[in-house]
């Protein structure tokens, strides 16, 4: 019995020991991670390419809207036949091209 | 069962004193040992454990930090268990701890005068000082930083970078000034509340592709090492002034994170 | 008749269970501590919620219909997007939560400057000390019938929702 009891103390003893170590918790990488934004800016960018209106002042809205409330880089950039959506806040950088 | 063992037993030279003098003994010395060489240990573990608690309190800060800045958050607070040491808040001041701007071509200064005097961007901290004295964990300007012994490392970077997808590259710079009305010292369990401040913004679109220098200030070599290696993820440098070449494109953010209470 | 049989073994078993309560509590109080990290679980959590809502009120009812999301923004109907918005992130809250709170701006730019102006909120007053987490949702705006002034310019457009939201 006392043997098992010192055991099992060791061994707790490490775990407690074990999450001792620095860094970001689980949460704060969620929150650090961008996933809202993009999802965002390509469902905003389908919305108005469905709408056909000219897409160069609503892609410099997003783009300026971004950088200022956010600090990050957005370049939508359109031809006849691709879509490219780039955004990147310094941590994560996501690139996308759509072929129409 | 029980007839056996009465044969067996025979406890006549066997003496109930020596055995419990040679336990009681041994005990003695196994408590003795461990107080000798097993406390210390455990007490420098101790030690060692209120440093990493405080590294690991100043990333949560950073965090926080990091929702006051990019998620545009007005207010937040945090719970810290301050043991070992002093947390302080170091606001910004006309100190020794600076960083510039330079555009090379021409030498132009791009950290705006108006808001920053001297074109010096002075961050402040919030500051860890450990009892053993010679560990000084930093949250400084975004990143957290730790000095130990005449060296010092960043355990965890500021949001700076350069995006060179499109044809001109362009170099994102985020700063993050710590103010406060008072000079607040803690030790022991304290709520730590902050609230941000309207940023200030410039960008510069350069006429021609420039080498722009960022130069980090310290004496006493603080955080000397950790800003120089964090800059060499830029471009290669043995001081703490990195050159970073054609830049098309600056965009620098200056937040103030306000110290409220501690 | 009292006799000394279990002596040694119960002073024995004394003396370890001492010694082993006394390393145990050594090995707890040397690294025990308080870890702020796991506040971040709620703002994570109530982040998540925020941009659910909002994600799921920008969705057109039908293709190619404005989202209902869009139309409140278009008709400034600030009391419209407050019910609509309380009524979605309330649903999910779970008994012994406060009812969640909010107050939200939205961001336009003007050639080359962003102005902002404030849309709507829950009727509470901020005091500025709650727990705060902030949502956002790009919102395309075909048609600003009523723009408050000095409000964005008149033509389509993507404007930045933003929502402060906490519980009480």
């Amino acid at each position: 019995m006392g043997l098992i009891i010192s055991v099992s103390i060791f061994l707790l003893a490490i775990i407690v020991n074990q999450s001792m170590l620095v860094g970001q918790t689980t949460s704060e990488s969620v929150l650090d991670f961008p996933k809202a934004e993009i999802q965002d800016i390509r469902n905003e960018v389908f919305r108005y390419r469905s709408a056909e209106v000219d897409p160069d002042p609503i892609q410099a809205d997003i783009e300026t809207l971004t950088l200022y409330r956010k600090s990050a880089l957005v370049d939508i950039s359109n031809t006849s036949e691709r879509l490219t959506i780039h955004y990147n806040n310094g941590v994560t950088y996501y690139h996308e091209v759509i072929q129409i | 069962m029980t007839k056996k063992s009465k044969k067996i037993h025979k406890e006549s030279g066997v003496s109930e004193t020596i055995g419990y003098i040679i336990l009681f003994g041994i005990m003695t010395t196994g408590i003795a040992l461990v107080t000798l060489y097993g406390y210390p240990v455990l007490l420098n573990e101790q030690a060692n454990a209120n440093v990493k608690n405080m590294e690991r309190n100043m990333i949560a800060l950073q965090s926080d930090v990091k929702s006051l800045n990019f998620k545009n958050v007005p207010y937040r607070e945090n719970t810290l268990q301050i043991s070992g040491g002093v947390f302080k808040v170091e606001k910004f001041s006309t100190d020794t701890k600076y960083f510039k701007v330079i555009n090379e071509t021409g030498n132009y200064q791009l950290i705006p005068a108006a808001s920053f005097p001297g074109n010096e961007f002075h961050p402040g901290q919030l500051l860890f000082i450990s009892e053993k004295g010679d560990i000084l964990v930093g949250l400084q300007n975004g990143a957290v930083v730790k000095r130990e012994q005449g060296g010092s490392t960043m355990l965890s970077e500021p949001r700076w970078f350069i995006d060179s997808s499109g044809s001109d590259k362009i170099l994102v710079l985020i700063f993050t000034q710590i103010d406060s009305d008072a000079d607040y010292a803690k030790s022991g369990i304290g709520i730590l509340q902050m609230s941000s401040e309207q940023p200030v913004e410039v960008s510069y679109l350069l006429s021609s592709a420039s080498p722009i220098r960022i130069e980090y200030h310290d004496t006493e070599s603080d955080y000397f090492s950790a800003w120089r290696n964090y800059f060499n993820t830029f471009s290669a440098t043995t001081d703490s002034t990195v050159t970073i070449p054609s830049v098309k494109k600056v965009i620098m953010k200056f937040y103030k994170v306000k110290i409220l209470g501690l | 008749m009292v006799n000394e049989n279990g002596v040694l073994y119960t002073i024995e078993g004394v003396a370890a269970g001492v010694l082993m309560i006394t390393t145990a509590y050594l090995v707890v109080s040397t690294t025990v501590m308080f870890t702020p990290g796991d506040s971040h679980i709620i703002d994570m959590q109530l982040e998540q919620l925020g941009n659910d809502v909002l994600a799921s009120m920008d969705t057109p009812i039908r293709y190619g219909d404005p989202s209902p999301l869009e139309l409140y923004i278009t008709d400034n109907d600030s009391s419209g997007f407050s019910n609509h918005f309380l009524l979605y992130a309330n649903t999910a809250a779970q008994p012994g939560f406060g009812r969640i709170k909010f107050n939200s701006t939205v961001y336009y730019r003007k050639d080359a400057d962003v102005g902002s102006y404030h849309f709507s909120d829950s009727g509470d007053i901020m005091t500025g000390r709650e727990h705060m987490v902030n949502v956002n949702r790009r919102v395309f705006v075909k048609d600003y019938t009523n723009p408050p002034p000095p409000g964005p310019d008149d033509r389509p457009q993507s404007v930045l929702l933003e929502v402060t939201l906490w519980r009480d």
